[in-house]
This record gives structure tokens, sequence and C-alpha cells, in this order.
């Protein structure tokens, strides 16, 4: 089931909410916005947009409920528009059951900012936004979740496989030759329950690692190709949220299985198993305090100096920074402070990530003001560090700072 | 009473320890009582005063007003140990909590601006400057503060000599100490030599009051010494020292339990309780050991019982004799107390209430332990017995007094110089002024009174009355005609004695537009129009700031305050003062212009007016509760008019000498009279009691007189001489006239008491020969008395007012219908939050709602979702309290496309960004508080119950994030129409309003349509209201589930 598959569906369905009785919620976000860089991992210097990124629900008494969001920009450097439908579904409920089919967002994982068992909706990481949030697009699927006294039980059927979009430099001599996500069929289970003060989930997901691998393709006199395929992979995770005295602890793992061949192969992506977990503390004075534990351990290591130097060696560097496996065993804390002032008009926070033992990292600050309920000023900066072949190394041209002017309707 | 003697007898050694675990246990609470005034209790909350200078308050943080003078030793103010002390004094109290930043006024201040004319019309620059001053800076500022008159009297004084600053202090429920604590480190800070630096103002003397009440930690000991000393004296034994004071200490303790069980800490009406309770209960113990001494010799002398079973036998014996009239006396003083309910002042009220309770616990003691400790004792040895009866001063006064009741003529004499006392005391009750200033509390050669002599020569006085002008429209105080009537009430009040300053917009106005017209002296004038008064104070914004005027205008320029600065806090000038500008501003503003009257001076005349107005209440009331129980314990209206004669003698004795020596009326003093009729009723009771005795007994009349002076009188002599001797020991607090007064006034109402017992009373006996004394079939069981009693004690209560006599006991009930009111069983909602800061710039948020009791009826689900703004909408919320554990609570965050659970377990976090707590939405639980209810109170036309709660741990002020709370809960519906707040530092906090209350659902419950929280620290503002709003719907359940927010 592919996008047009969903418009299908959803014009099947339409003229059955038309005639229903209805009820239209939308939004409407106008952004004006500058950045010093883009994130092609490019030199070109500073980039402004304009963008509207809307959002609407259709609620219906008796044909459940029609939600759409998307965007639509134009950038000052191709002047070329571009737009995106991030979501477009069709809900119902029916009692303890609950059916979603069409594109959509399917965010997993209960930890702060990094979450392991991510896989099921992609993201493009070039797309200018403020907030990660924004990056990531649904692909289409069919949701099913069941409620019952012992806890939700969801499962999903994905038609094809979605990739994310990464930020690629552009070297000379080097081609790129991105591979649709395949037509293959992915799926997943998860069983999410709740208790007081606390809850939880498993989860298995089979399918495609929406993060391609990079391979070394074919040679030719204009260079060489680098071919860049989303390959399969299982992911079995879990997660836990707990309120303990105004303290929010939370913690996830996923231990990811490839299709892996051992140390020496280099065409995909290793085994791992990933853990993060940390509190949130609410200070006095609107001031909240994250921090989180991560530890990576990647199965079937090999470092790719024991290649031979060459336009292999720097691909396989280069795939194992871009699935951020340079390490055999990586630890890093993330942390997020936040304050707010002025009656939450004023918001300011910081985020970030350091890991070693090959030190690297993201440091992230932005301040948000709302000058009235409509209009939004927000500054911000993300500076990326690290040796070169490493996943954030690799990021540091990303570096940029930003300014944005936000009008709500 | 022969059976519950012998049953105490029996089971002596359980009581004993029962009651010693008792002592302990309330022991230990009292320790823990702390002297505080709590400027909320003290205030008569109704008085319209009160009213508005919370009113006023509310505006423009204005309440309490502290004067400090910094004045050089050698010439003016315009050197560095001046300015520079200013400068520093002024930007450290700008940051100390408690000071209400925005109306300080100093020649450092940051409002505090020169209006100076320039080219383009005038600015206002800061009066000094900053760093250090030369000659001619020097001569720039007197040159300024001579062109802004404003600034004169208030932070400069005419001659130069002094300069001062004025600070406003936030109210504090822990007392004055801690409010001026903070200013004076500040100031301490700054002492040198070459300046002496003053404080003045009403702070300064609570301040004072509250530090010398703590002399009683240390009079204390000092009156129990003496008691015991007199009593050792009186029976030359040991048990005679010892046992009564046993009594007396676990009284005290069993007192200051209670206060401290009921969290009611001591202030200066009550601090000195302890003396009180321990006077009043060694007086009974006295009585039950003379009793006790006279039974035992006389077992001794008349049967063969060996001294074990005499002892026995005569613990017995005088339980029976003494035990049902020591319940009736008793019963009467405590009941004196409980007659103070009447008050509409907290704190005299919770005095009435503990003191009586100490008094009960007295009797309680002496009917139980004492009996039973005694009944161990060793009997006492004939050696003893003949000191006992040794015949002394406490023999021949009784036995000389019964000589002249005796004999008819001498008796007409005594009815003769009796009839002069009154003569003498009414006139002295002529001359009675009653005067609340807290100044007159301290002896005129203290410090503070120099200080503040001071601070009124050299300012324009220590005392702030408020006059604040209100429209219901915006702008309206720019109109001309309320400018002009505003100057002349300032003209007005200046030209009356005692008033040193006026300060209003006014002054500001009049120097713009001189400074606009070449500072001419003929335009020293307000301007003529409207538009021009705004011209000019845009022009004034330009280069002054926002909150210059936060003084004496609000935001919207609707209301205006003006501040007279009076040399003199009387209360008598004070009314008259505040009589004549009622009259004047009610023929200067119109109809469409509110007026009312704030300040501390105006606060001291509320608690005249009130102290007045219960003080004729409380002595009527007293007089008829004792008149009852006593006619209903005689069984004789006579013997009810006989009871009251010695007390009235001492309630004009009291009045007579306070006007005679121009000693004021105030409440420390007023509480006088309930304690004299309290502990004086006694003894008139005890005499009848045994004058009765004696005649059952077969004596004859005067014999019977003899024997009732030389038994009863006699006990009544020790009572008296011990209850002035513990009061006596007040005498030695010196510098503080309220603890003077106390031991004055009580002093000469024991005295006058007893003497009016022992030679009125048995006179009338004499004289009028009266059935309940001389029919011996006229006796009355014990049960029968009692009941009397309880039946006295509610009637006193009834007539005390129902309202305050339901205190403690009903509070709980009304928090628990109050919580239960707007509990209803599900609903659906939509609403507008409109949240506001100080500048008046709006925030809407529109929302719509969902709630549903859980299965068992008492925790709620509730679910928000944002509906605008844009950058909110979708944003839904998730709370499910659990009555025994934290509540979950979950966010669903459209951006995010995730809901994330979050901490909910703290319920003093906004809700969804609103001035409201999530505790505020859910409702605190009553059961987690202590309630008390301290007034009852009219709001938007309804009688509220008016409660006070007070968390009942720590852990729940934490988490709620309030120290107390104040609820107005409607009588007709128990919904909440207000609720104070304050903070953990106990600061106040917040207020919320709930008004279009509706009766929603079918199940009898209430919602306000529209509420209003108001955080008093910030300015920031959030109401709710309910666009619609239905209850019992049949909402499903499973709305209420995180996995349906992003619906």
């Amino acid at each position: 089931m592919n996008f047009k598959n969903t418009l299908a569906i959803i014009g099947f369905i339409l003229p059955s909410i038309v005639a229903a009785e209805i009820d239209i919620d939308t939004s409407l976000s106008l952004r004006g916005d500058v950045w010093s860089s883009d994130r092609d991992l490019s030199d070109d210097g500073a980039i402004s947009s304009i963008s509207t990124w809307g959002r609407a629900k259709i609620n219906t008494n008796t044909f459940g409920q029609l939600v759409g969001q998307g965007w639509v920009r134009a950038l000052s450097r191709d002047s070329s528009s571009h737009g995106r439908i991030r979501e477009l579904y069709w809900r119902q409920q029916a009692g303890p059951v609950d059916i979603k089919v069409g594109r959509q967002i399917i965010a997993w994982g209960r930890a702060d900012g990094l979450n392991p068992t991510d896989y099921l909706s992609p993201r493009d990481f070039t797309l200018l936004t403020t907030q990660d949030s924004d990056l990531r697009h649904g692909n289409e699927a069919v949701n099913l979740s069941f409620a019952h006294s012992t806890g939700v039980w969801a499962a999903y059927w994905f038609p094809d496989a979605a990739s994310n979009t990464l930020p690629l430099e552009s070297v000379p001599g080097v081609i790129y030759r991105k591979e649709t996500a395949p037509k293959s069929s992915q799926w997943a289970l998860k069983w999410e329950g709740s208790g007081t003060n606390i809850d939880g989930s498993l989860s298995y997901f089979d399918g495609y690692d929406p993060t391609p691998d990079l391979l070394l393709g074919s040679t030719s006199p204009q260079g060489i190709e680098v071919i860049l395929r989303n390959q399969r992979a299982q992911v079995i995770g879990a997660d836990i949220s707990w309120v303990n005295n105004g303290v929010i602890w939370r913690a996830e793992s996923a231990w990811l299985l490839t299709n892996s061949e051992g140390p020496q192969d280099f065409h995909h992506k290793k085994p791992q198993i990933w853990l993060i977990g940390g509190g949130e503390w609410a200070l006095d004075n609107n001031l909240t305090l994250g921090l989180q534990a991560t530890v990576k351990h990647v199965f079937d290591y090999s470092d790719p100096n024991e290649l031979a130097a060459g336009p292999e060696q720097a691909i396989v560097w280069r795939q194992t920074a871009t699935s951020n496996q340079t390490d055999k065993d990586q630890h890093g804390i993330t942390w997020r402070v936040a304050k707010r002032w002025l009656n939450d008009t004023l918001t300011a926070e910081t985020t970030g990530v350091v890991v070693w033992p090959n030190p690297g990292g993201i440091t992230r600050v932005t301040v948000d003001y709302a000058i009235n309920d409509n209009l939004r000023v927000l500054v911000g900066a993300e500076d990326y560090f690290g040796p070169e072949h490493s996943y954030f190394g690799q990021l540091q041209r990303n570096g940029m700072t930003y300014f944005q002017l936000r009008y709500g309707l | 009473m022969n059976q519950y003697a012998q049953w105490l007898l029996r089971n002596r050694i359980s009581v004993i320890v029962i009651i010693l675990i008792i002592t302990a246990i309330l022991g230990v609470l009292g320790s823990s009582l702390k002297i505080v005034i709590d400027p909320q209790a003290l205030a008569p909350q109704n008085h319209p005063y009160i009213k508005a200078t919370n009113h006023v308050d509310e505006v423009f943080g204005s309440k309490y007003l502290m004067l400090i003078g910094i004045s050089p030793k050698e010439g003016d103010i315009f050197q560095p140990a001046v300015l520079d002390r200013v400068e520093r004094i002024t930007r450290k109290l700008e940051n100390t909590p408690g000071v209400v930043r925005s109306t300080m006024i100093s020649l450092a201040a940051r409002q505090a601006k020169a209006i100076k004319g320039t080219e383009e019309g005038f600015e206002a620059r800061p009066l000094l400057k900053q760093g250090s001053l030369t000659e001619g800076d020097y001569a720039s500022l007197k040159q300024a503060i001579l062109a802004n008159p404003v600034y004169m009297n208030t932070v400069v004084s005419p001659d130069f000599k002094t300069a001062a600053i004025l600070v406003e202090l936030k109210e504090r429920p822990d007392g004055f100490q801690k409010m001026v604590e903070p200013v004076r480190a500040v100031v301490e800070a700054e002492l040198g030599d070459d300046v002496n630096i003053t404080l003045g103002g009403n702070p300064i003397y609570l301040d004072k009051t509250e530090s010398f009440a703590q002399r009683i930690n240390m009079l204390f000991p000092i009156a129990i010494l003496v008691i015991g000393l007199l009593h050792f004296e009186a029976f030359r034994s040991k048990q005679g020292l010892i046992l009564p004071l046993v009594t007396a200490l676990m009284a005290v303790a069993w007192g200051m339990g209670f206060m401290g069980l009921l969290r009611q800490p001591l202030d200066i009406f009550n601090s000195p309780t302890p003396i009180l309770i321990l006077a009043v209960a060694a007086g009974h113990a006295v009585q039950m050991l003379k009793r006790y001494y006279e039974e035992y010799a006389t077992l001794r002398k008349n049967s063969a019982l060996s001294p074990v079973d005499a002892n026995r036998e005569a613990v017995i014996q005088s339980l029976i004799g003494i035990g049902p009239v020591m319940i009736i006396a008793g019963g009467v003083a405590a009941l004196g107390f409980f007659s103070l309910l009447v008050f509409d002042i907290a704190t005299i009220r919770s005095f009435g209430i503990f003191t009586g309770m100490g008094i009960l616990s007295a009797v309680l003691l002496e009917v139980t332990f004492i009996p039973a400790v005694r009944s161990l004792l060793k009997p006492p040895g004939d050696k003893e017995l003949v000191l006992e009866t040794k015949k002394r001063m406490w023999d021949h006064i009784p036995h000389w007094i019964a000589h002249q009741l005796v004999l008819p003529t001498r008796r007409r004499i005594m009815y003769g110089v009796w009839a002069a006392f009154i003569v003498a005391c009414l006139f002295g009750v002529q001359h009675v002024e009653v005067d609340n200033a807290s100044k007159n509390f301290f002896a005129a050669n203290l410090d503070i009174q120099k200080d503040d002599e001071f601070l009124n020569s050299q300012l324009g006085g220590t005392n702030s009355l408020y006059i604040m002008v209100e429209s219901t429209t915006a702008d309206a105080i720019k109109n001309p005609a309320v400018l002009s009537a505003i100057e002349e009430t300032q003209r007005f009040a200046e030209a009356q004695p005692f008033v040193g300053k006026t300060v209003s917009i006014v002054d500001y106005l009049k120097r713009m537009n001189q400074a606009m017209n070449s500072d001419q002296a003929s335009a020293n004038v307000l301007p003529e129009n409207g538009n021009l008064v705004s011209q000019y104070l845009l022009l004034y914004s330009m280069s002054g700031e926002p909150g210059d005027f936060d003084s004496y205008v609000d935001y919207q320029y609707q209301r205006a305050k003006i501040t007279i600065l009076l040399k003199s806090g009387s209360n008598a000038y004070v009314k008259d003062l505040v009589t004549k500008l009622e009259d004047k501003t009610s023929a200067l503003f119109g109809p469409d212009v509110k007026v009312s009257f704030g300040g501390d001076v105006v606060q001291t005349i509320a608690l005249t007016d009130t102290m007045v107005e219960g003080k004729i209440r409380n002595i009527a009331q007293i007089a008829l509760a004792i008149f009852v129980i006593s006619a209903l314990a005689f069984r004789s209206f006579t013997a009810g008019i006989i009871v009251l004669l010695p007390l009235s003698m001492a309630v004009l004795a009291v009045f007579g000498v306070m006007g005679v020596f121009n000693i004021p009326l105030n409440i420390p003093n007023s509480l006088i009279s309930a304690m004299a009729v309290g502990i004086g009723a006694d003894y008139a009771i005890y005499l009848l009691y045994r004058m009765r005795e004696q005649i059952n007994a077969g004596e004859e009349t005067n014999q019977a007189i003899f024997s009732t002076l030389a038994t009863a009188g006699k006990a009544a002599l020790y009572v008296a001489t011990a209850v002035a001797g513990g009061y006596g020991v007040l005498a030695l607090s010196i510098g503080y006239n309220v603890h003077l007064w106390l031991s004055l006034f009580i002093v000469l109402a024991m005295i006058v008491s007893v003497f009016a017992s022992l030679t009125l009373v048995l006179a009338l006996v004499l004289s009028w020969q009266p059935r309940f004394i001389f029919n011996v079939e006229n006796r009355r069981p014990v049960w029968q008395l009692l009941s009397l009693l309880v039946l006295g004690s509610s009637l006193l209560l009834f007539i005390g007012g129902s309202a305050h006599a339901e205190e403690a006991p009903t509070a709980l009930k009304i928090m628990e219908k109050n919580l239960a009111a707007t509990k209803v069983k599900d609903s659906v909602a939509s609403a507008t939050f409109t949240l506001t800061n100080r500048e008046g710039i709006n925030r809407v948020r529109k929302t719509s709602g969902y709630t549903r009791l859980q299965d068992n009826k008492d925790d709620n689900m509730r679910l928000v979702r944002f509906l605008s703004p844009a950058d909110i909408k979708g944003t839904s919320t998730l709370l499910i309290e659990h009555a025994n554990a934290d509540d979950d609570m979950w966010v669903y965050l459209p951006a995010l496309g995730k809901t994330r659970r979050l901490s909910a377990s703290n319920k003093k976090d906004s809700f969804v960004g609103t001035d409201f707590s999530y505790g505020d939405i859910i409702g605190h639980k009553p059961e987690e508080w202590q309630h008390q209810l301290v007034r009852e109170e009219v709001i938007d036309g309804e009688m509220c119950f008016v409660i006070e709660s007070i968390p009942i741990s720590d852990a729940v002020k934490q988490n709620s994030g309030y120290s107390k709370r104040i609820s107005w809960v409607r009588k007709s519906d128990f919904v909440a129409s207000r609720v104070d707040f304050w903070d953990e530092g106990k600061q106040p906090l917040k207020r919320i309003t709930a008004k279009e209350i509706q009766q929603v659902g079918k199940n009898g419950h209430y919602q306000p349509m529209l509420s209003m929280a108001v955080n008093l620290q910030s300015g920031h503002t959030t109401t709710i209201k309910f666009d619609e709003f239905k209850a019992d719907q049949n909402v499903e359940t499973s709305r209420f589930n995180p996995r349906s927010l992003d619906r």
C-alpha cells in the first residue's frame, strides 16, 4: 500500500464522512526563518525559508476521524518549493478497538530525545526545522490496537518500508545512489501496560532499518558509486516510565538484529544492544533538569582500520559513523535543562549528548519567546563535535545558528 | 459525690497513672508553643476599615508603614555618610523579602524622580545621582528637593537634618518580629558613629510588643515561686506548698497542651495565660486543702480513727464538701473566659477558650489526681495541724469582718462604704478613654518611644492613613474633577492638627505643570483638562519608569491613593480626623467615586470599635451567665444577684481606676474584666455554699457567719492573695505597660472582689435572709449541679453567638461539604482561560474538558484539551487522581506526536500554566488540613463560613505549596466564593474568587462559572470562564485513557 492506496482509501471513506455530522479542527503555522547553514553538510552558507505547516482533523459522529498534516516551503537558495504530506489517515474507535489506516507517524520510545526503539517512522535529517519532531513524517500503515485489562495490544502492518533522508557530503568523484525503500512489508507488535505512577511497553519490529547502509557500488569514469540501501532488521524493545516523589524516571532499551554475517561483514549494520535511562527533575522556579545515561554495545564489531586504506575503507568509516557504530562499546550522557520565565512565554533550553570513548556529541541551545498568543520568536544554535569518523563528528558542518518567526492561526 | 470519692480512692493508682500520662502528652504538645502576633488574627475582619485596609493592601500593597531615619551627628544630610547609607539601604531593601518594593520611597528609590523643566517640556530624572557626589551635586539635589516639595517631610526633613526611607511591609501570619527582622538586619549593617539611625512606625511597636511578651518565660517561674511562698505562709506545711502548685502546674500543662493540640500560637493576649491558669488552679487547690485540714483535724479530735484512716476519710469528706462547689465555681470561671467568644477578634476568642479549658483542667485535676495523691501521702502530723490552725492574719481579718456583719449598725456603715466606693468608681468610669494605639503599650522612656518622637518631629509622621479613591471605569482618576477633589481633600487634611504630610498623584501632576511652564510659581496647579493630564503622564513616561506612580495610582488609573502621614496615632484623634475626612470626601467626590480609608491607624480604630462593642456585650453576657448559673445552682434569683455583686464591684473598680489614672482601655485591658469576673466569682459561691452548709448543720445564723468566714472566707483570702501575688509578678516587666496594667488590675480586682464577697455577700444574706440559705430542705444532688453547669454553658455559648461557638468541631465538616459541593459525577465543559500579567497583557486559551469520578466516588479523572491559541492547540492533559498514591498524569504534545507521562505528585505545580495549582483544581483533601472556623462574613450578599486551614504536616505543606488557606465557604451551598493562600514561607501568595455559582447536574452540585486566581506576589491573574458546563452526562470511562489523548 503506497500513498496512492492511502488516497484511494481516504477517497472511499471521504463521501461517508462528508455525509456525516462533522466537526473540523484546523491549525496553521506560518514560519519565516534564517539559518546560518543548511543541513546538507555543504559550505553554501546562510539560507532562509518561509514555510507553512498545517494540520486538520475532521471528526465525525459515526465515521471516525480523518487526520492530515503537512507542510510547504520555499527556500532562498534555489527558490524551489517543496512540500510533504506528513500524515493522512483515517481513524475509528469501536469500543476497545482502535484502527488507523493511512500515512501515519508512529513514534516509539519513552526516553527523552534518544529512542532506541524508534524504527517505525522515517525522518528527513536535512530538513530545516527547529524541533526534532518536525523532521519526522509518516509512512503508510494499518494500526490496530486493542485495549484490554492486561494492557493495550497493538499490531502494525506496513506495506512498504520507508527510509530516512540523510545529509550526504558532496565529495568529488563520489556518486550517491539512493535505492528506493524496499517494496516489502514490515510489521510490528507492541504491548503497553499502565499502572499507578508507572507505565511501560514491550515491542517487536520486523522490517527495514529506516537508516540506510552505505555500500560500495560500481566504479566508473565518473567516479565511485555509493549505494544507500535500507536493509532488513528486527528490533526487540522495551521501555518504562515511572514517577516517584516528583521525579520522572525513564528507561528504554532495544536489541537490534540485522543480517550481518560477522565481524568482517561491513555491508550490514551490526547487531547491537542500546540502553538509555535517567530522570527528569522539576526544580523550583520553572526549571526542569533531565539527565540520562546511554550505553551501547555493538556485536561482531570490527575496526574499519583493519581494511586496506582506500575507497572501501572510507565508505565503511562513513557507514559505521552513520550507524553510530564506530565503537564496540559506547557510553554517554544526555541532558536537558529548560527554564521558563514570564508566565511561560519565554523558554530557554539547552539539550545535548556527549559520548565516549571517542568523545563526541551535540549541544543545542534554544530560546523561544511568545510575543503574544499567535506570534513567537525562536533563536537557537546547534554545535556538533567529535572525531571525523563518528556519528556526531561527521555532522560538524551542520552546526548552525538560526532565527525563526512563527505565526500561528 | 460520696460514691465517686470511694471509687476514686479504690482506683487511685490507675487514676494517677492515667493523669500523669495525659499530662506528659499535653505537656509535650504545649512545650512547642511560640509567641507570635498574627496581624490577621488581631484584626476584626468584618469591620469596614479592615476590609478597606485589606483592599488598599491588595491594590497598592500598603498596610504596614515603617520609617527609617538617618540623621548625621554633624551637619546636614548632604554628605556621603548619609546619602551613601540611604543608597545602600535602599538597594538592599529592594531585594529584601517582605518589603513592598513598588511603594518604597527614599532619595535613592528608583521611583523617586525630580521633575525638571526642559526645552521640550520636562523630564524625570532620579533624585540621587549614583556614584561619588561633588558639592555641585549636593547643591543640585537640594535644589531638586526644593523644587519637588512632594519629597519634603517624607524622605527629607525640612531642616535637611534627616533623610528617611519609607518602607511598606507585607503582612505575615507569623508575627511582626519576622516582618521587621530582615529590615532591621539591613539597617544594623549600616550603623556608625557618624550618624543616628532611628526606626519608627507601627510595625516597630508591634515587633517590640512581641519581644516584650516573651518576658513571660522569665516571669512564669517567679510567679510559681511567689504563689508557692504565699501558700507556705498560709498553711505552714510542705503539703500546703507543694500540692496546690502541683495542681497548678499540671493545669498549666493541660491548658498549654490543648493550645498546642489545636495549633494555636501564643500571642500578647494569651502569653500571660500560664500565670492565670497557675493562679486560678492554685486558688481552687487551696480551697480543697483548707477543707481537708479542717476535716482531718475534726476527725482526729472527735473520732477514734487512726491517722491513716482519718486521712482517707478526710480526703473523702473534703471532696464531698468542696467538690460540688468547686465544679460550680470552676465552671463559672471557665464560662467567664468562654464568654470572650463573642469578640470578633480571633485571638481574643482563642484566649478565652484556652483559659477556660485550663481552669476546667484544674477543677478536673483537683477532683481526681490531687485526692488520689493525698490519700497516699503521710497524714499531717500534730505539729503541722497546730501550725495550720494557729490564728494568724488570715484568721483575724475574717473574724473582724464577721464582727462587723453581725451588728446591724456596723452592717449599715459597711453598706455606706460600698455605696461611696461605687460613686467614686462611677466618677472614674466617666473618664475612661478607649485607645488601642500600640504606642501606649510602652513606657515613655524607652528608646522606641524616643525614636518615634524624633521621627515625628523631623518628618511628616510615623502613622499612616490611606484614602483610596476608586471609580468603576479606567482612567477616571485623570478626570480633572476627581483630581481637584483629591487635592481639596489633601488641603483639608493638611489643615487638621497632627497631619504632617499628604501625598498623591496630584502633587506630581502639579509639579509637571509647573515644570512645563518654566517653573513659574503660578503654574503649580493642576492641569485644566484631562487630555493635558494624559499628555503630561505620557511625557513623564518618556524619561520616568512605568512603576514610578505605583504608590499613588493603579495601572489603569481607576484607583488613586492619598497617603496622609500623622504625628499622632491616638484613637480618639484619628477617629475624629477620619470622621471629618469622611464628611469632606462625601461632599467632594461624586456618587460614581468610592472613597475608603485604610492604613495602620484606621486598623486600630476598627479594633477599638469592635472591642467597645464586644466589651459591653461581654460584660452583660458574663453577668447574665453568672446570674443564671448561680440562680439555678442555688434555686434562687436572690443567689444570682448576690453572686453578681462582688464581681460588679471588681469591674467598677478596674474601670474606675482606669479612668482616674488615665490608663487607656485597649484590648489587653479589656480582657481584665473577664479575668476578674472569672476568678472572682469563686469567692461568693464558696461562701454561700459554706453558709448554707453551716445553717443546714444547725448552726445559729451569726455563728454560721463566723464559721463561714473562718473557713471559706479564710480560703478565699488565701486564693485572692495567691492570684494577686502571681499576677503581681508581672509588675516586674518594666517598660511594658501591658504587663503592668494586667498586674495592677488583677491585684485590684482580687482585693475588691474578695472583700466584697466577705462583706457584701454575707451582709446581704443576713439582711435578706434568703430561703436558699435558710431552707434546710433545699438541697440539690451533685448530678443536678453538673446538669445545670452544662445548661449554663450552652446558654452562654448560645448568647455569645452560635457562629463563634461552633469553632473547630464543625470546620472539618464544612470543608468536607465544600469539597463535595462541586464534585459532580462527570462533566463536559468548554472554558476560556484568560491569563493576565501585571501589565495587563492578556493571553487567552480555549479548552474543552471532561471529568469523571472514579468508582471509589472520591478520585476524579480529568481531561483538558486546548483548542487555541495555535501554539498549544491540540495539547491535551490527562490527570487520574489516586487517593492513596501519587496521581497519574500524561500530556500529549502534537509537536512530538507522543503522549508522555508527567510528574503529578506535586499538587503545587501550575495547572496547565495558569495561576491555579493542580491542588486547587482537584481540591485539597480536608483530612490533610487542620481547620478552624474563625468567623462568619457576608461576601457578595452570601453569608459565608470563614475557615482557616493549616496543613497537618510538612509533607502536606510542601506538596500543596501552602502554609495556610482561608476559605470563605457559602452557607447556602458550601461552595467557596473566595480562598486566600499563603506560600510555604507564610507570605500571602494567592487569592481565588468564584462567581456566578450555579447548580449543575441532577445531584445537587454546584459550579462557579467564573473563577479568578490572582497571584499576589507576581500580580499575575488567571480567569477561568466556563462557556458551557454540563454535569451528569454519562461521560464514558474510555475517554480517560492516555492513548486517546491524540484524538
